[in-house]
């Protein structure tokens, strides 16, 4: 059963005055004062909360205070309210209450950002009962969409709304049967922010960090894999202008996962591209990793700084704010370095130079080996070895292999990973979902055992800067040893484990799944 | 979701009145608002002009046969809605008592309301009964107006006196002066030296009023009508009072 719509398309002509004579010879109706109110709509850059079929907004009626609403997507009530003008640009500095308990999980790490903005002018028309009390309003409806920085976008709206209240179900049903059949309007999307939406250009769920591809087997290699290369490059300019203005600290991992993820496709998609170009922006995006790591790993502390704080004894806890102060300012310098490269001609030449390789058509005839192979083929070879090769590397490790030992067998399974995702499209959904799985198991393993390690490190390196800077007393020392201490703890633990997760993954029934998805002499036999 | 009870063993001392201007003043704020009305009298519902009635009756809405969210009206006024009082209520404490564990009966069914509503007045019968005792265990506080008199103090010590006896200590009390008339003695020499039944009431009192006893012409709550007025100006701050003192017992 679908819902009847509440929300109809005014024909400017029918003013209120006429609206309401209609209305009066059916049943008795009194004009409410006008409203005036202006509602701004927020979600994460990557759409968290309307994937989650929620909406969130914040909404200033003239003379009265403003308030912050969340509500189902379809919902005709205003969900859950908190009283504050904007709202902050990161869930947990939400004022306490039921809204931010719901919207906190929902956002993660992600800043909300204003999408789009709509003033109404709103007279409400009270449909009463023989006590004169409302059983039902008619909203007549002015909106102007403007964008979140206040211009003005699409033309001048009017609409006619049917807003039921509570327990009176006839006089609304009465009212949307007037509507639509006696007045005939054009009935609208139910939800008031989708024609706002579109007014601002903005397609609610149109970014995600995915690559989503769909490719030929038969198609070649070398434009299958300008395709995928091109999606990358779409990721890395969706998250240029966020990574450049700090607005949260996703921009720049997405666009660091895009960009290492384009180097795996450069160094192991081989025989598809020259190898001298190859190897002109293999070096470019080796730099674009390179300038945009230290920014990530302040980031990346100061998300973790939080769970720092709760693994140390409760007595230590307020000793460890100096490294909270030293990471933010060396965030906020990072970040500074960061914006200084993308703005050189370094950086726009790179991506220029990358765009027009990407577009240009590939050469019909090759000498290169993979080109014009199928990328079916090429895809499952590649696959294949890279299979073989994260195997040997863990089969070689025991407890007396070196860190570095399993720091190579991450950044194999890394590419391992990457080269699936790039392919995921050619196989069946199911079984590719199956071996991301088990492949995650093990490089979750493999990553908490590295960043651990890097973190002991870098923390040990934080301390002695600190202290060397005047900006860690004794107390603070003492912490931050206890805080290494635990990271140590936990990065032997993940070590302890790691022989099991690589039984895990190496295990035949794993094996045979590889083998038939993409060993290539077993997939010719069959 | 607070929930909050007006409550007095006595009747004729403004509880009806506190329930909707104090929630009217909740919804105003933007806290999504609900107001029960308990009271087979019905006043809440005649001021917000809704019929006193629920389908089934008390005995399908404590039955759990109907579901209570279905059974709320909304009133005139944004993000405030009221439960209709029935003529059934009067026979409450029979119907409470055919259920497990009758004194947490009202606690129960109020529970499906916590993700709908931040405030839920409960404007109660007078008397003390089943249903009372219902409404302690429910309620986060108790509004209890009090008119500055003698009988009315003592009927307040009554009551502080058997919140203490029961379990009921995270219960907060919350008396405050009604229908204070300055042009009597007695009222004046209780506000100005206030006895010792009195320690606790809060410092904000609503006085005697004609614009109050109004609202029942006007059939709205008074703040829909004035702000300006000393009772509507007493009505806020008693409610800017009360929320300070909620917030102060949360921490």
């Amino acid at each position: 059963m679908t819902t009847p719509t509440n929300r109809f398309a005014l024909d400017a002509r029918l003013t209120a005055k006429r609206i309401m004579a209609r209305i009066n010879q059916m049943m008795p109706c009194a004009a409410e004062a006008l409203r005036v109110s202006e509602s701004t709509y927020y979600d994460s850059f990557d759409w968290r909360l309307f994937a989650a079929g929620k909406i969130f907004e914040s909404r200033q009626v003239k003379g009265e205070p403003p308030t912050l609403h969340l509500r189902e997507s379809g919902a005709d009530d205003d969900g859950m309210v908190a009283p504050a003008a904007a709202p902050p640009r990161f869930a947990p500095d939400l004022p306490t209450g039921a809204l931010r308990r719901m919207l906190a999980p929902l956002l993660g790490v992600r800043a909300l950002l204003p999408v789009a903005r709509a003033r109404r002018r709103t007279t409400p028309l009270a449909i009463l009962d023989q006590n004169k009390k409302t059983v039902a309003r008619l909203l007549i409806v002015e909106e102007q969409t403007l964008s979140p920085g206040g211009r003005k976008r699409g033309k001048r709206k009017h609409e006619l709304i049917v807003a039921p209240v509570r327990g009176y179900p006839k006089p609304a049903r009465r009212l949307r049967t007037f509507c639509g059949k006696e007045l005939g309007l054009e009935p609208l999307p139910e939800d008031p922010w989708s024609n706002v939406l579109a007014d601002c250009g903005v397609t609610p769920g149109g970014y995600s960090s995915k690559l989503d591809l769909r490719l030929d087997p038969g198609a070649r290699a070398d434009s299958a894999t300008k395709i995928v290369l091109w999606r990358l490059l779409e990721i890395m300019q969706a998250n240029e202008d966020g990574m450049r203005r700090d607005l949260d600290s996703e921009f720049v991992h997405d666009f660091r996962v895009a960009v290492r993820r384009t180097r795996t496709a450069l160094s192991q998609i081989k025989g598809v591209f020259p190898v001298a170009r190859v190897n002109r922006f293999r070096a470019g995006f080796a730099w674009l990793q390179q300038i945009t790591g230290p920014t990530r790993d302040m980031d990346v502390y100061l998300l973790k700084y939080d769970g720092y704080r709760r693994s140390i004894e409760p007595r230590l806890r307020p000793a460890l704010q100096p490294l909270r102060d030293f990471i933010e300012a060396r965030q906020r310098h990072e970040q500074r370095q960061l914006v200084h490269h993308l703005r050189s001609k370094r950086y726009q030449r790179l991506l220029a130079d990358w765009k027009d390789f990407l577009a240009a058509a590939v050469p019909e005839r090759t000498r290169l080996r993979n080109a014009t192979r199928p990328v079916g083929d090429v895809a499952d070879e590649r696959i294949w070895r890279m299979y073989r090769r994260a195997i040997e590397e863990g089969s070689a490790i025991d407890d007396k292999s070196p860190p570095e030992a399993l720091h190579e067998l991450r950044k194999t399974c890394k590419k391992l990973r990457y080269l699936i995702e790039f392919f995921q499209c050619l196989y069946p959904e199911d079984d590719t979902a199956k071996i991301l799985a088990s492949l995650k198991r093990l490089q979750d393993n493999l990553g908490d055992f590295q960043d651990l390690q890097v973190q002991t490190h870098t923390l040990r390196q934080f301390s002695s800067e600190m202290q060397a800077a005047g900006r860690a007393g004794l107390e603070t020392v003492v912490a931050m040893n206890a805080l290494v201490e635990t990271l140590a703890t936990r990065q032997r633990a993940a070590q302890a484990e790691f022989q099991a997760r690589f039984d895990k993954f190496s295990r035949p029934a794993v094996q045979k799944r590889f083998e038939t998805l993409f060993r290539p002499d077993t997939k010719a036999a069959a | 979701m607070k929930v909050l009870a007006c409550y007095n063993i006595k009747g004729g001392v403004g509880k009806t009145t506190t329930a909707v201007n104090l929630a009217y003043l909740a919804a105003q704020e933007g806290a999504r608002t609900l107001v029960w009305d308990l009271d087979p009298q019905a006043a809440a519902s005649f001021y917000f002009r809704i019929e006193p009635k629920v389908k089934g009756g008390g005995r399908r809405l404590f039955g759990g046969k109907r579901r209570i969210i279905n059974a709320i009206k909304g009133t005139d006024y944004e993000r405030l809605d009221l439960l209709p009082a029935d003529f059934s209520f009067r026979n409450l404490d029979l119907q409470l008592n055919r259920h497990k564990k009758p004194l947490r009966r009202l606690q129960k069914i109020l529970k499906p309301l916590r993700a709908s509503y931040d405030y839920v007045f409960l404007d109660c019968a007078p008397s003390i009964s089943l249903v009372s005792e219902n409404v302690f265990y429910a309620a986060d506080a108790l509004l209890v107006p009090t008119i500055p008199t003698t009988l009315s103090l003592r009927t307040l010590r009554q009551l502080v006196k058997f919140c203490a006896k029961r379990d009921l200590s995270e219960l907060v009390l919350l008396p405050f002066f009604s229908m204070v008339d300055r042009r009597k003695g007695l009222h004046r020499l209780i506000l100005e030296h206030p006895p010792k039944a009195a320690t606790g009431v809060l410092g904000t009192y609503i006085p005697y009023a004609s614009d109050i006893e109004k609202m029942g012409l006007r059939r709205a709550p008074l703040l829909a009508h004035t702000e300006r007025s000393p009772s509507a100006l007493a009505y806020q701050s008693l409610w800017h009072e009360i929320r300070k003192r909620l917030e102060g017992a949360d921490r």
